[in-house]
Order: C-alpha cells, then structure tokens, then sequence
C-alpha cells in the first residue's frame, strides 16, 4: 500500500515537475533550479 | 519557500523511502506548487480589494500563457517574485480598469488597428527572441526551442484574431457586451502581452536584475 501511494505521489510530483521543464517558465517571473535528474532524462 | 519545498520533499523523501533523484524533482515540484498558490493567493487578495478582479485574472492569464512558451528574466526567489508580480499585476489590471473604457471608446475602430499592431509586434519579439532560458533551467535541445519559439509566436496571433472578432462583432452592434468591460479586458490582455514582451528583451532581463539587486539590499538592509 505503502509502495502504490510512494508511486502515486512521485507520478503526480513528477508530472508538474516534467511540465515545467518541458516550458520556457510556467511560474510566471519565478524559476527554480531545475534539478539534474530531471534536465538529463530528456 | 525554497525551503519549505526543500523540506516537504526530504520529509516525503524519508517517509517513502525514495532516492536522492526522486527527493530532488519532488522539491523542485513542491516548490514550483508553493510559489504558484503564493503568487495566485497574493494576486487575488490584492485584486480583490482594489476591485480589479477580472481584469488582473485577464491580465495574468495573457502574460502567464505567453511566458510558458516564451520565458523570459526571472526574480531570484519565489516570495521577491510572488509579491512584485502580484503588485505589478495588480496596478496593471487597474490601470485598464480604470482607464480601459475610455481608452477603448475614443479609439472606436481603432482598438482593432492597435491591436493588429500589438500582435504583430510582440510576434515579431516572440519570433526573433524566444524562448529566453535561464541558468536555472537552460533549454537543451534544439526541437524543444523550435517549438517553443513556434507557440510563442503563434499565441500573440491567436489572441488578435479572437480580440479582433469580439471587438468588431460589438461594434457592428451583432454582440451584446457590456462595451466598457470588453475595452477594459482588451487592455488587460493587451499590457499583459506587452509585460511578458518587455521582460524577454534585453533591456526587460536588466531592468528584473537591477531591480531584484535593489530588492536583495533593502531586505538586507544595505
């Protein structure tokens, strides 16, 4: 059970962080470090 | 907020057992998530009460579609970003509040000239500078800039042709609006592709630098 909610947090975590990467900027004039696990999966 | 998100994802992160990579895109997330609410809370709260809801709705929206695809300078923190953003947001949605109506109705036909104008100008910006990446996020392929570049230049043109229909289809009197809220809107939007233009200029990414250092001094008091 432990594993499916781990699984669904990272999937929906994941998919505002890949949304942003894949954008120029979606938070308007504010722009994180985007991390490099992310950048290198492209 | 940086810290908020830093501190969510590793307390998540221990609790899940995830690795460092999976920590390391959950606190980028939880920190995209914490400034966005920030700066949507800020910006309704402050439209709110200067009664300019709508308007700075209008004018968010406009200016945030195109920064998606267009990018462009960027404050250095998410609260320096979410208040200056809010405010400026804020005064702008006034603005075409206030003046708005007047603007649109000493203009008559000419609302729809200047808005031909506005969108060929800011797709000609758009064409020739997006997308603007920043250290924090470079853009590393080259299809991903080509598509990006290609919406970026391609919504300001969208936004003419649904301007120029809502406004033209009113004026022939074939649309029932409210004529004032229709002028007001058409500004909003207006200076919301403007800002979004501005800040993907040179002289917009100096201008954000300049006056996210000021910033940084006043809070650190020197």
């Amino acid at each position: 059970m432990k594993r499916i909610i781990s699984a669904g947090i990272l999937a929906l975590l994941g998919v505002v962080a890949a949304a942003n990467v894949a954008s120029a900027s979606v938070v308007f004039w504010y722009q994180p470090k985007a991390p490099k696990a992310l950048l290198n999966r492209k | 907020m940086e810290r908020a998100g830093k501190a969510m994802g590793e307390w998540l992160g221990s609790h899940l057992e995830w690795s460092h990579d999976d920590r390391e895109i959950a606190t980028f997330s939880l920190t995209l998530i914490l400034s966005t609410l920030f700066f949507v809370a800020t910006l309704l709260l402050m439209a709110a009460l200067a009664g300019v809801l709508r308007e700075a709705i209008i004018m968010a929206c406009a200016s945030g579609v195109l920064k998606a695809f267009a990018g462009g300078a960027h404050f250095s923190t998410g609260w320096r970003c979410g208040i200056i953003s809010a405010t400026a947001a804020t005064l702008a949605a006034w603005l075409a509040h206030t003046f708005g109506a007047t603007v649109g109705a000493g203009l008559g036909p000419g609302v729809i000239g200047l808005t031909l104008i506005t969108a060929s100008g800011v797709s000609w910006i758009m064409h020739r500078r997006a997308p603007v990446d920043v250290p924090e996020k470079p853009i590393t392929s080259h299809e991903q800039r080509l598509r990006l570049r290609k919406i970026a230049t391609t919504i300001p043109l969208l936004w003419c042709a649904a301007t120029t229909l809502l406004v033209a289809t009113t004026q022939l009197g074939w649309l029932a609006i409210d004529t004032n809220a229709l002028y007001a809107f058409w500004m909003a939007s207006t200076i919301g592709l403007l800002w979004e233009t501005f800040s993907v200029l040179p002289s917009g990414t100096r201008f954000v630098h300049w006056l996210d250092s000021r910033i940084e001094q006043l809070v650190r008091g020197t």
